[in-house]
């Protein structure tokens, strides 16, 4: 993946390098936001991460600059203003995503991922496929290995995007972000009690598990 | 009136004492004055009608009696002709002055000097260094002759002009000497009271959480200034109280993760080489870690709530809709803990608000249900519709809060558990307080139930 980062922070650049160069990803770091506008709209970069606050000028101010020369790269945006307002106002101005500070690397790599994948040629997939399951998003039917599975609204939900993000990682916030619309971390097992129903459902009649929980972070799905 | 009002508050003491008794003495003369006229014009009126009745007399006499009698009455018979001199010096003594002319307009008898003037007329004469004003009627009668009467004014008209004249003097006199003295008295009396009401707050502000004004009440002056100065200490109190809890949440909610963080640090220097026990310790202090943002991300969060701003991006919300299925996702959850979730939800709900909050709300009191209720509990959501609003009520079947701390529960980092072991900070149900707030909802919590039960009345729209 090849990403440029616009983040005045030396400390949080030093993280998020780290992390990136640990998965083999390319790096492009500026700390000025009039330097990274031009490699912004002339290279190839798979996503692009802002942060909010920068010497020069107001991330938000930036994405709208290269939302109207056309820059259509995925921008994820880093604050540490926490507030609807401010997510409001970075999604309205054209960025896909949005990071509160601090955050764990995980997350970031998470919702990167995420947002890399959204390449316009998988988004019109009707039937999402993993191993042997598959997910019919117009009929919503479910089958693993030919059995036909019957699922409750929410997990539905939770498969579904799961899926959309098979071999990434889903984070719990993203979930409850996706499927349930909470800006908010409710502090419970909201996430875990419905994807381990779903796994009853999902995993538990059949020999092999498809949905691997990463102990402290999230869950992925693969074959 | 409102302007006039403004003004008169901008002025000193001096200048509004100033401008009272100015309006006051002005009031009093213009009464003065309007009794004296009236005074004048009922002696007046008294005179005029003496003129009357003489001179249809001195006609009836004329006609009657003829000239002789005439003369005879006013004992003119050597003078029935008396020139200007005597015509003053007549007036003067209050006698009667008349003239009697003849169709042609001959004097026939009378004083020379009166000419003819029909209906009432006033004259001013000059006699020995004084001015007679004289009021005087002419009238013609039908045989062509006419009579001209003139009589000096009553006297008691200048007597009640003269003391008149007088009472305004001394009036102006004595407003001109009391003003100083009224002035005076009013500053001193002010500056006492208000020296006695600053020696209270003097005293007060040694221990302003306690004690309060208490003299005030019987200091007519500064009634309503002591009373606002115990209202903003209660005020001030109050905000001091919930600084004070915050700080030791705060210190509280930091110190505890914290210290294992710190604990998990030495222990990672002794399990150096032990890789898996390595990544359990960096999990622990990842986590503790994770619950000091939460906290600061609810306290971030309150903030926001309180400030209001969400209120412009309030919409038209199905209230049934979000409630039933937030309660269906969580009851899953409560099922696995041992308790049951009984949800009871009526159709068409329907309020302004913002969905992400309303969402916040039910799940933390659901969150709090969960945790604090007994084992095996019940526990029920119910929206109810009612005749003003609606009614969503959240409970459980115990144990319940203390009707001691319950006046509490919605403050910052209140805790009911002083040893803060349970996991939590104590923000949830302040910002449950907030979002009902935000949306002008009311939030009780239940008097003698068996459990926790919190009633919240939403302002709905039709």
């Amino acid at each position: 993946m090849n990403v440029l980062l616009v983040e005045d922070c030396q400390d949080t650049a030093e993280f998020i390098a780290r992390g990136l160069n640990q998965q083999g990803d390319a790096l492009t770091h500026y700390t000025h936001a009039k330097e990274a506008l031009i490699p912004a709209s002339s290279m190839n970069f798979d996503v692009i991460i802002f942060d909010r606050m920068l010497p020069d000028m107001d991330g938000i101010d930036a994405i709208k600059l290269l939302r109207t020369s056309n820059v259509e790269t995925p921008i994820i945006v880093l604050t540490a203003m926490a507030s609807t307002e401010d997510r409001v106002k970075g999604l309205d101005a054209g960025a896909d995503d949005y990071l509160v500070k601090p955050f764990a690397f995980s997350e970031l790599q998470a919702r990167l991922r995420a947002l890399a994948r959204r390449s316009p040629m998988k988004q019109v997939d009707h039937v999402l496929v993993v191993g042997d399951l598959s997910l019919d998003r117009t009929t919503q039917q479910c089958t693993r290995n030919g059995t036909e599975l019957d699922l409750m609204p929410r997990e539905y939900k939770i498969l579904e995007y799961l899926m959309l993000n098979a071999n990434q990682l889903v984070t719990k916030t993203m979930l409850l972000e996706h499927v349930w619309g909470f800006n908010f971390d409710p502090q419970t097992s909201l996430v875990q009690t419905h994807v381990s129903r779903l796994r009853n459902k999902l995993d538990k009649p059949f020999d092999h598990e498809l949905i691997k929980t990463v102990r402290g972070c999230g869950y992925v799905i693969s074959k | 009136m409102l302007f006039l009002n403004k003004l008169f508050n901008k002025l000193s003491l001096f200048s509004r004492l100033f401008i009272t008794s100015l309006l006051l003495l002005i009031s009093f003369i213009a009464v003065l004055y309007f009794y004296a006229v009236k005074q004048v014009s009922a002696l007046n009126t008294e005179t005029r009608n003496e003129i009357t009745t003489h001179i249809d007399e001195v006609h009836a006499l004329y006609k009657e009696d003829g000239l002789e009698a005439v003369l005879d009455e006013y004992e003119l018979e050597d003078t029935p002709k008396f020139d200007h001199q005597t015509f003053l010096s007549r007036l003067d003594e209050h006698e009667i002055t008349f003239a009697l002319l003849s169709a042609d307009g001959e004097l026939i008898t009378g004083a020379e000097s009166l000419t003819f003037q029909n209906g009432w007329h006033r004259k001013r004469y000059r006699f020995n260094d004084e001015m007679i004003q004289a009021i005087g009627f002419g009238k013609r009668f039908d045989d062509g002759t006419s009579l001209i009467l003139q009589t000096p004014m009553n006297h008691d008209i200048y007597e009640v002009r003269r003391q008149t004249k007088q009472a305004v003097l001394l009036l102006i006199v004595f407003a001109l000497v009391s003003f100083p003295v009224i002035y005076w008295v009013a500053r001193n009396y002010l500056s006492a009271q208000s020296s006695q009401l600053a020696k209270q707050v003097f005293e007060v502000s040694n221990d302003p959480s306690n004690q309060r004004l208490e003299e005030y009440k019987s200091n007519h002056t500064f009634y309503g200034l002591g009373k606002s100065i115990n209202q903003m200490l209660d005020e001030m109190t109050k905000v001091h109280k919930q600084a004070q809890t915050m700080t030791v949440g705060i210190a509280h909610d930091l110190k505890t993760p914290l210290s294992r963080v710190a604990n998990r640090i030495q222990m990672m220097q002794q399990d150096l080489d032990d890789k898996a026990h390595m990544l359990t310790h960096i999990d622990k202090a990842n986590s503790e870690l994770q619950s000091i943002v939460q906290t600061f991300s609810n306290l971030i969060r309150l903030n926001e709530i309180e400030s209001g701003k969400r209120k412009a991006g309030f919409k038209l919300l199905n209230v049934s809709d979000l409630v039933l299925e937030l309660s269906e996702s969580y009851a899953p959850v409560f099922e696995d803990a041992g308790k049951q979730l009984t949800i009871s939800v009526v159709d068409g709900v329907r309020c302004l608000g913002d969905a992400d909050l309303l969402n916040q709300l039910i799940s933390n009191l659901l969150e709090n249900a969960l945790r604090y209720s007994e084992e095996q509990a019940n526990v029920w959501i119910r929206l109810q519709s009612q005749f003003d609003g609606a009614r969503l009520q959240i409970g459980d079947s115990g144990p319940g809060i203390n009707s001691e701390i319950a006046a509490f529960v919605f403050e910052r980092f209140y805790r009911a558990d002083y040893s803060r072991k349970q996991p939590g900070n104590g923000l949830g149900l302040s910002i449950v307080k907030a979002i009902c707030d935000l949306h002008d909802a009311t939030i009780t919590l239940l008097p003698n139930q068996a459990g926790a039960v919190f009633d919240i009345e939403l302002p709905i729209e039709r």
